[in-house]
């Protein structure tokens, strides 16, 4: 008896350890709320280009308590975590900073608390690569106007400003204190420029009258409006660049094979790799706007 | 009159050279535009098992693939190349690898290439390209467009980016001093651009329907669909193309 007890304890231990070896890194992703599409998607490219298998925890699926995410984590202790929303990425870092975190679809990612094995992919396109692309569809394009508040957005726009100098462009800028002065500035800025780039700003946009009367003036001067929101579509935008989510998921699953490869990660936040272009193609021609025709094929949306 | 079973003849559509996103402008636009010459059907698709899948024995139809494609499935498919597409005035077109580093440090190690191809052809195309790609592994980041493939290597997301060289020399006439950051490593074969291809046992009214694809850059409606293939135009392929094409 002894002697057969002794063989399946040997049995079992030569079973682990076969499996532990045959044991790839544990994965896990923790969407904010799956029924979101831009997470849902994220989220689906990911599993596909990670090719491993994942635990999936969806937050919005039902109600949580926090002690059982707690010890879901903890007990599944992943090697790296694959956090989409907010919500996800704080509930991971507070419980296991300690493994790998890459988070995605954070708005403003700079006020997370941030740890050593944290990484991820940005949900802003630099103004920069917004700029190229709206240059991209209009080559003839000198001159942007740009509404925004000092308190949120004077280094944004001093960013804005230098990339858009070097691509030969000027962006000229109307810095606001009250939200009372966004139609009175935008009066003056219209007869200045060949287009207004909306940009987030809680000054500037300060509620939906204000918005639909921005878009009004703008469409009265023939004035195109550049954005960055697939909302704005509905108000009449002419271009809207915005980050491509089923690029954010693979690129966040390209980030998480070099962690766990243990290669170097040049930048730990990234920039969103994938674009997503609107263009309303029928306001353009009704304005009489010169577009670059080949840039159709890079367009994702048009409106005609 | 021309008629199929369904009594529409559909113009099946795929691309492997570029990550079409588009789909439902493409087939809006497209069906808009040929409806004004019969019942045709536009069908973008953006997996190549499933578009192979719908043409498989199929022979009253029209196919838009690339030309890659089409020396893959042409034996098999019992396909016929009619048109090629044209940019430019250029029937072909090369494909580049580029990077900010330095080409010894890409011979070390590849590392993450960003392209808007499909992983099929760029893997294929890369190991023709650049030896080191047949010896090491190298991951591929599919973007959406060849302009995003070579930002991500402006803006560090990508070590290596695949793309056309009319994409490259686009950017560099938008943003020179991104392009300026960036060099070619290498340069493919030329090719030509996608294929319109026909069944061998095609019965319909076949100069009817090639004409209708040829004369699309004769009218402003017809040119705005195909600049959303990233065309001008379309020829005829010559012998030498052909022999190029299922060589």
């Amino acid at each position: 008896m002894k002697f057969f007890k002794l063989i399946c304890f040997i049995g079992l231990v030569f079973l682990l350890s076969v499996l532990s070896a045959d044991e790839g890194p544990k994965i896990m992703v923790i969407n904010s709320n799956a029924a979101v599409d831009k997470y849902k998607i994220a989220q689906e490219e990911f599993t596909k280009t990670i090719s491993t298998p994942v635990v999936e925890i969806d937050l919005g699926g039902r109600k949580w308590k926090i002690g059982e995410i707690e010890d879901l984590l903890y007990d599944e202790y992943p090697d790296l975590v694959y956090c989409i929303g907010t919500k996800a990425y704080l509930l991971a870092n507070k419980f296991i900073s300690d493994r790998n975190i890459v988070f995605s679809s954070v708005i403003n990612w700079h006020r997370l608390p941030l740890s050593q094995k944290t990484y991820g992919v940005s949900s802003e396109l630099n103004p920069e690569m917004q700029i190229t692309l709206y240059r991209y569809i209009f080559p003839g394009l000198k001159r942007i106007g740009v509404l925004y508040s000092s308190k949120y957005n004077k280094h944004w726009f001093n960013e804005a400003q230098k990339a858009a100098k070097e691509m030969g462009i000027e962006i000229i800028g109307r810095s606001l204190s009250k939200r009372r002065n966004t139609l009175p500035e935008l009066k003056g800025l219209l007869k200045e420029i060949d287009a207004l780039w909306l940009i987030s700003d809680p000054v500037v946009m300060s509620d939906k009258k204000t918005l639909i009367e921005v878009f009004k003036q703008c469409d009265i001067s023939k004035i195109p409006i550049l954005s960055y929101h697939n909302a704005f579509a509905e108000y009449g935008a002419m271009v809207i660049v915005s980050v491509d989510n089923p690029t954010t998921g693979r690129q966040a699953a390209a980030i998480s094979r070099e962690v766990l490869s243990k290669d170097v990660v040049r930048k730990k936040v990234q920039l969103p790799a994938g674009s997503h272009i609107f263009f309303n193609l029928k306001k353009a021609d009704e304005y009489g706007l010169k577009y670059r025709e080949m840039a159709l094929s890079a367009v994702n949306r048009i409106i005609e | 009159m021309i008629s199929s079973g369904s009594g529409k003849i559909k113009i099946y559509f795929y691309s492997s050279e570029t990550n079409i996103n588009n789909f439902k402008s493409l087939k809006m636009e497209f069906d808009r535009y040929l409806s004004k010459f019969g019942p045709y059907e536009f069908q973008p698709f953006s997996s190549r098992a499933v578009f192979e899948k719908q043409v498989k024995g199929k022979e009253n139809c029209l196919l838009l693939l690339s030309s890659w494609h089409y020396r893959h499935i042409h034996k098999n498919y019992a396909l016929k190349p009619v048109l090629t597409g044209v940019r430019n005035g250029k029937k072909y077109q090369r494909k580049i690898l580029v990077s900010s580093e330095k080409p010894a440090d890409i011979e070390a190690k590849p590392g993450l290439v960003a392209s808007a191809s499909s992983l099929q052809y760029t893997t294929s195309a890369l190991k023709g390209m650049l030896k080191k790609f047949a010896e090491h592994t190298f991951q591929v980041l599919t973007v959406p467009k060849d302009i995003d493939a070579l930002m991500s290597v402006g803006f560090g997301m990508a070590k290596l980016a695949f793309a056309s060289e009319n994409a490259f020399d686009e950017l560099k006439g938008v943003n020179p001093r991104l392009c300026n950051k960036m060099k070619v490593l290498a340069e493919g074969e030329e090719t030509l651009r996608l294929i319109l291809a026909l069944p061998r046992g095609f019965t319909a009214n076949r100069k009817k329907m090639v004409d209708m694809i040829k004369n699309m850059s004769m009218d402003s409606d017809g040119r705005k669909r195909i600049r959303m293939l990233g065309l001008d135009g379309w020829q005829e392929l010559d012998s030498s193309d052909r022999s190029k094409l299922e060589s």
